[in-house]
């Protein structure tokens, strides 16, 4: 079991990524980075130990929680005009989205990679290989392209694929 | 290729280089410009960034995933190794040693890679580049890019259009400029300077990491990392840049100094910040054999965006978006047309 991570390295190593995670929900810039400080907060709040990947998953699981308790409270003021504090009055629960991660996720990083591994293994070999090439041996779709004598286009057929069929399993 | 596998690529190039702990200012600069422009945008970023999310791996069991998708052993790799390929080969051992953790220190892997490179360069590269002469001429094709090594272990990222001469000998190192651009990543060394010349000016460095343009008679030096010092024909107007910094000199000399301009064509892609339709197209004319030069183009109007260098109709159609139809290219005249106001609703 790897050691649990230190905040610093944790807002260190995430702090892009989910900056970038509200950017693309439509947030401005400086308004993403006030919500990566709310994820760091919460996140220190509930005291996790947890290892690298699993702090990640965490992290990005306040992270979509904040931004979806923002949108439902946005919508409820929209709806009945009334300020922040008296929603968390006679709402309090509407503040309250569960960030807890080990409820879902107990899996030990062997788990955690067999799972990875399980869906990997689901693509289709050409696609699958394409995707490993591109996401974790990080070469250009130009050495993909020449590695496994392909079309540029090709590769990026695939690597489009992997993605259309990952995540629309996390989604379910 | 269908265009939502275009989107759908470019988020993931954006997620795969902020995996890589590897975003700089103008990085952030384009990914925000990109997700501006289009919802669809948004989402292809949306699903790219939770396939990473959800493959993640703790890096000491890459191995197990990298089994799945073996190296292809190729009768091709039997035929003598070129110079590029040997290239990418090496930026490719670079940068897998250059990614922390395997479990060594990383002073041990940045050493394993130095023999691992200086191996592979031995055998082609700084020999091809040295040869019996140590004068030699580089040029890349208009749309072509170029990785060297030179025998010192810099490397040069040679752009578009682009004609250097480099020569590295005991003494000294230096690279004539002729016209173009590159990225130069100089290795350091106390006892030999690295020049770079243009058109009489000198760009001095011991070791560093910059950019430098020079076309259409304006200079334009970005500093990245190190110091680089800039000076005249007669060493007088010595300049000083750091990184973050930048400057421009136009043909008469005018110099404006600002800070660092992006260097996102190394990731295929040009980030344009209040540019004017002239500069855009200046700047976009390099890329193909195609007049996009267009000299007529009037420079009251500023736009910001981010063009992906792909094929000219994809840039087209970027840049038609980036400036909102302000711009579009006449297949008959061949060159760019502004948008005439008469009919336009364009206040």
């Amino acid at each position: 079991m790897p050691e649990p991570i230190e905040l610093q390295e944790l807002y260190k190593t995430n702090r892009a990524r989910l900056v970038a995670f509200f950017l693309s929900r439509g947030v401005d810039y400086g308004r993403a980075e006030e919500f990566v400080q709310d994820v760091f907060v919460r996140y220190q709040g509930a005291r996790y130990a947890l290892d690298p990947i699993q702090s990640r998953v965490a992290l990005f699981r306040i992270a979509r929680n904040l931004f979806n308790d923002e949108l439902r409270r946005a919508r409820v003021r929209r709806h009945i005009g009334i300020a922040d504090e008296q929603l968390l009055e006679i709402a309090p629960d509407l503040d309250a989205a569960s960030d807890d991660v080990d409820q879902h996720r107990t899996l030990s990083a062997k788990e955690e990679l067999a799972r990875v591994m399980q869906r990997l293994e689901a693509l289709p070999p050409k696609c699958r290989e394409v995707f490993i090439d591109f996401r974790f041996r990080s070469l250009s779709q130009r050495e993909i392209a020449q590695r496994r004598g392909i079309s540029v286009s090709m590769v990026e057929k695939h690597v489009a694929h992997a993605i259309a069929k990952l995540s629309a399993e996390r989604d379910s | 290729m269908t265009w939502s596998e275009v989107i759908q690529l470019r988020a993931a190039e954006f997620v795969r280089r902020l995996e890589a702990d590897d975003f700089a200012e103008d990085d952030w600069a384009a990914l925000t410009a990109w997700l501006e422009a289009d919802q669809a945008n948004r989402d292809a970023f949306e699903h790219a960034q939770l396939t990473w999310e959800s493959t993640a791996v703790d890096e000491q069991e890459l191995p197990a995933i990298l089994a799945l998708a073996p190296d292809p052993v190729e009768p091709a790799s039997r035929q003598p190794v070129r110079e590029l390929e040997t290239t990418a080969l090496m930026q490719r051992v670079k940068d897998w040693f250059a990614k922390p953790a395997f479990g060594m220190p990383r002073p041990a892997l940045a050493l394993l890679s130095a023999i691992v490179i200086a191996c592979l360069a031995l055998g082609t590269t700084m020999y091809s580049i040295i040869g019996p002469d140590p004068r030699q001429t580089v040029i890349t094709q208009i749309g072509e890019s170029k990785r060297i090594t030179l025998a010192d272990g810099s490397h040069l990222q040679i752009n578009t259009a682009t004609r250097l001469t480099v020569e590295v000998s005991a003494k000294a190192r230096s690279v004539s400029l002729h016209e173009g651009e590159a990225f130069f990543d100089i290795a350091r060394d106390p006892e030999r300077e690295f020049q770079i010349k243009i058109d009489g000016r000198i760009v001095a460095v011991l070791g560093t990491r910059f950019n430098v343009k020079y076309w259409d008679g304006r200079l334009e030096v970005d500093v990245v990392e190190g110091l680089v010092e800039i000076r005249g024909a007669d060493g007088a107007d010595a300049l000083r840049l750091r990184a973050g910094e930048g400057v421009r000199i136009t043909e008469n000399g005018i110099l404006e100094r600002r800070s660092s301009r992006s260097i996102g064509w190394l990731q295929g892609r040009l980030v344009f910040e209040n540019a004017s339709l002239s500069e855009i197209s200046n700047d976009l004319d390099r890329y193909f054999v195609q007049d996009l030069s267009a000299k007529s183009l009037t420079d009251d109007k500023r736009y910001t965006g981010v063009i992906f260098i792909e094929d000219l109709d994809a840039v087209l159609n970027q840049l038609e978006a980036m400036t909102q139809g302000d711009v579009r290219y006449d297949e008959a005249e061949g060159l760019l047309v502004e948008r005439h106001e008469d009919g336009a609703a364009d206040s």
